[in-house]
This record gives structure tokens, sequence and C-alpha cells, in this order.
């Protein structure tokens, strides 16, 4: 039987709501109860690591395979076209969100 | 002679010798588009018209006695995260469904100098996100080699598109598996490049350490004459090597005898099919036929890293696509009230379940108390995976392992549980870890008459022992 079979999921539908505020998400309610429950058994999935030994391991973010290189520190001429929505260097939001002030 | 059934080099050398035209082979291929497409739907967008013109410009430039490279003229696809200039750009996402980039990506660029013929951008799982190509907002695409089944993913379209003869090759991106698995699921070849090889600069990123794009073709010496083109350090790229490439297709013709080959024993047992148990172990022998010596070795941490790459993966989405919010990209919420509003709806209405899902895992995983307990343990496991690397191949020159735990499955058994969905990417994902490369090749068919498959593990840089291998299992079992 699962966990959340007997206390319910692991990860309440208020902390789903909350990891979705933190990611700028906005979800259903439905929508919110059902990653609750599928993140729930993720969680218990993903939880078998902690069963891995790692005593000694120092953690990886990258794997570096050899030699990179920065670019020179020197003004470059910008990619060519226009960026999506921008104009001369501005990002423009509609009107009606850009608050008081807005153009 | 059907065009579209050469392979790349067959191809090239008729383009080459002017026995057929770039046109001529641009419009075989958007005919067996055009016949394929409504029951595969492989590609996202077709760029006929561009194509041909692309095409008449290489046979006027070769009819002018310009000397060209080996794809010059040769058809092929990008996979929708691969920006191209002027071509809209998905992501398979509703959230971009009419996003056209303003510039090229690094590798769309080096195909273009190189003559390659662009037909399409290829379907794929919404962001790279999936191992079925279902979750596709533009719909699933259905397995050429076994109608009826999913092709794998995320990069099922590419897999599928060079399959169905479709494209006489395809570019992919693997994060975990998305190359390879799709590549074993659809009976072709497909390589993850020693990340670092190949730019990545342009392309849609999932998770920045791991990501790396590489070629899906019908034979392995294609395979090395693409990522000849492709390989090369890009400064726009601050993870590409600065670094010479050889010839990859230089060992194609060596033969395998005296090569050490290891066989992980944790990949036979469950959760590994029979069936796919019994594919490696037949290769193993046909290796050894040819002169490699093979022996069975323990390396418990490569089949226990499937949750580490996931809780990576998924900590790196999460930040990577924070950038997709209504204001820069795609599509944009109407009527919201602020700034605030404006970017969760437009993420909320944009993103398909998948997507959100690891979004929100990946916080999860970044969250307090839980980055030290899930995401920096999941580093150290890294670390581990690449030091049993690094062990075995301080004996051996290869391992050979299966491509994917199972067969391919039918596309109504795709809403599986997402653990289980995972669980398909778990003989890719220590080769992603580690950073090194990895080829999955077809090896026949299973009793079940679908597509078998074997993958190819190297140290870093070791794209040319792969081929090696890859060329002499080829030879015996036969091309597609």
């Amino acid at each position: 039987m699962k966990k959340d079979d007997i206390h319910g999921p692991r990860l309440t539908h208020e902390t789903v709501a909350r990891l979705a505020e933190t990611a700028r998400l906005a979800l259903t309610p439905e929508e919110t109860d059902s990653i609750a429950r599928e993140l729930s058994d993720l969680v218990d999935y993903i939880d078998c690591i902690a069963d891995i030994d790692t005593c000694g391991a120092e953690p990886t973010e990258r794997v570096l395979l050899g030699e990179t290189a920065l670019r020179d520190d020197s003004p470059a001429p910008r990619t060519a076209g226009s960026p999506a929505r921008c104009g001369a260097g501005f990002v423009t939001l509609p009107g009606d969100v850009q608050g008081e002030g807005g153009a | 002679m059907n065009i579209t059934d050469l392979s790349v080099a067959q191809l090239s050398a008729l383009l080459s010798r002017e026995e057929v035209s770039a046109l001529e082979a641009a419009d075989a291929y958007l005919r067996e588009i055009e016949r394929s497409e409504p029951r595969l739907r492989a590609f996202i967008t077709v760029t006929a018209e561009r194509a041909r013109e692309q095409a008449r410009e290489i046979d006027r430039r070769r009819a002018s006695g310009e000397t060209l490279g080996p794809l010059a003229g040769v058809p092929m696809a990008l996979k929708d995260n691969i920006c191209t200039e002027g071509i809209r750009t998905t992501c398979a996402s509703r959230l971009l469904r009419d996003f056209v980039p303003p510039f090229s990506a690094g590798v769309a660029e080096r195909l273009e100098r190189a003559g390659a013929v662009l037909l399409g951008k290829t379907n794929m799982d919404e962001f790279a996100m999936g191992s079925t190509t279902q979750t596709s907002f533009f719909g699933g695409t259905e397995n050429p080699a076994a109608p009826g089944y999913v092709p794998g993913g995320s990069s099922g379209g590419s897999a599928a598109a060079v399959a169905a003869h479709e494209a006489a090759f395809a570019l992919g991106s693997d994060t975990g598996g998305s190359i390879r698995q799709p590549a074993a699921f659809c009976g072709v070849v497909g390589l993850k490049p020693t990340y670092g090889t190949v730019t990545r600069y342009g392309t849609a990123e999932l998770a920045s350490s791991l990501d790396q794009i590489g070629p899906l073709t019908r034979t392995a010496l294609d395979c090395a004459m693409v990522l000849n083109v492709l390989a090369g350090h890009d400064p726009r790229d601050a993870t590409s090597l600065v670094r010479e490439y050889p010839d990859f297709t230089a060992d194609t013709a060596r033969g395998v005898k005296g090569m050490k080959i290891a066989l992980v024993r944790e990949f036979f047992g469950r959760p590994f099919a029979e069936e796919v148990q019994r594919s490696v172990r037949r290769a193993a022998e046909v290796f050894r036929n040819l002169g490699a010596e093979t022996e069975e070795i323990s390396a418990p941490v490569l089949t226990q890293a499937l949750p580490a790459y996931y809780i990576i993966s998924t900590a790196e989405a999460s930040g990577n696509l924070a950038r997709y919010d209504g204001v820069r990209y795609g599509r944009r919420a109407d009527n919201a009230s602020d700034p605030d509003e404006l970017m969760r709806r437009s993420r909320g209405d944009g993103f398909g379940a998948e997507v959100k899902r690891r979004i929100l895992l990946g916080t999860f995983v970044l969250d307090g108390e839980n980055r030290e307990r899930y995401f920096e343990k999941a580093m150290k496991v890294r670390t581990l995976v690449a030091r049993a690397f690094r062990e075995i191949f301080s004996r051996f020159d290869l391992v050979l392992a299966p491509a994917a735990p199972t067969a391919p499955y039918r596309i109504e058994e795709r809403d599986a549980a997402p653990e289980t969905r995972y669980l398909s990417d778990i003989c890719a994902v220590p080769a992603s870890l580690a950073g090194i490369p990895a080829l999955s090749m077809p090896f026949g068919k299973d009793s079940g008459g679908l597509p078998a498959a074997v993958q190819l593990i190297a140290p870093a840089f070791g794209e040319r022992e792969i081929f090696r291998a890859a060329c002499a299992l080829e030879r015996e079992v036969g091309e597609i």
C-alpha cells in the first residue's frame, strides 16, 4: 500500500501551492491536487538516493572534461536581427500591467 | 534507385559526382514527408520552399566548380528546440507555438555552412521533457518501425523522421537519453557526444550541465560524418571545449580486434526485459567472434543513478524555464492586472502537465533544507558515477549496455505513472551524468518484431572508438 493511501499525499495541496507560487506557475485547484499526488510518488522514488553511500565524494556541479574559454572582454556588435518584443534594447509590456508611470 | 533509401555516405557520393542533384534529393524527401506525415507527425514545421531554394543554391555552387563538403545537398531535419532564424521554433509547447527566433543555433549555422538542406523542424516532448514524444502540444509522433507504438523521446520526431526516410539525418538533444532511447525505439543510430564537443548556443536549455546535441542517422558511418561537422569550439557557449577534433570516420573500417569491452552485471536482471538482456549478450558474442575481449564487471552505482539524474535535471530545468515569463518570449496571458499575474498565468496556461510537474519537482528539491538532502546528494552521486566510469575505462575501451530497459510500448500505455515512465531512462543517464559519449544502435528485431538495440559507451572523447565498434557490429548484423 502506498503511503498516501494511509496518510494522504506526502506533499500537501498547500505545499504544492507554495512551490507553484515560488515557480510563478498558476495552477487550478484540481491541478494542484493531482500534482500533489504525483509529486508525492516521485518524492518517494527519489528518496532512495539516501541509500547511496556518498561518504568522501565531493559534489560535481558540472563535468568539465577539457579547457573552456571566456570571450574577450571587449564590446561586440549585437546579435543580428531584433530580439523578440525588443525595440531599441527595451522589452515592452502591455499597457495595463506597466503600473503607474508606464508608457 | 530510390534516393531516400540511400545513406548519407551514399547520397553524398552521388551528389559530389553530380549523378543526383540537391534539388532532386530535397524533392524526393519532401515527397516522402508528404506521404508519411499525416500518420507519423514527426514534423512540427516543414520548410519545403526554403529547402528547394537552399538545394538550388547548392546545385548552382557545385555547377560553378566550387568544392563542397560531404553534407552539401544532403536533406536533414532539426529538433524543434534548436533555434532557426526566421523559422518558428516551438519546443513543442503551446507557450512557444508562434515563436520565431531572431537568430540560429550554432549547430544550425554549422550545418547550413556545410550545405546540408533543412527540410523542417521535428516533433518532440514539450521542452524535451519526456520519453514518448506524446507530450507535444502539436500531438504525438508514431513509431514508423512499430505502428501504434511510441517512438521514444524526447527526440522522437527526429528518430521517426530518419527511420521513415523523411530525412537523411536529423539532430536531437540528449539530456538523459533523449537521443539514444528514441533511436533505440525507432531502429536508428543516435549519438550523445562528449559534453562540450557540440555547441549548445541557441538551443533551448533543459538541464545545462547535461544537455548535449547529437545526430540521428541510419548508419554509424553517417553518424560519424555528421559529427565531423558538428564538433568544434563555439565562443558563444561557455561549456564548449577548446579542442581540435579528429576525423571521426577514420577508424570505421578498422574492426574490433583487440578491443576490450566491459559488460556491467547490474544491467542484467530486473528491471531489464529478458529480450533486452539477450540482445546485449548476443552483441557481446558478435564482438568476441570479431576478435574483441569481453568481460562482465560490477558497478552498482550506474543503475542507482536515476534518482540523481531526475533531481539534477529538474532542479536545473526549474531555473532554465524561468525565462519563459510571458514578457520576453512566446505566449502572453490576456488581461493580467499586474506583472506577477501576467507571469503566473502565461506560464500556467502555456506549459503542459509534464513540464509543470518537473518545474515543481525541481523547485521542491531546491527548497530550503531539501537542497542538501536531494540536490547536493545527487551531485555527490554524479561524482561516484564519473569515478566508476574512470575505473572501468582504466581497463576497458568501451562499455556495452542496453539502450533502453524495454522494447517500445504501445501509445495507449504512455500514461503510466511518472516514476514508471522515468525508468525508461535508466540505461542512458549514467553516461549523461559523467559527460561521456554514448551511442545507441539497432541490433535487429526482438521476437515480437520490435526494434532491438544496444548502447556503446566510451570515455571522454572516445567517439572514434565507439564508431569503430559500431561499424563493425553493423557490418555483422546489416544496415537498416
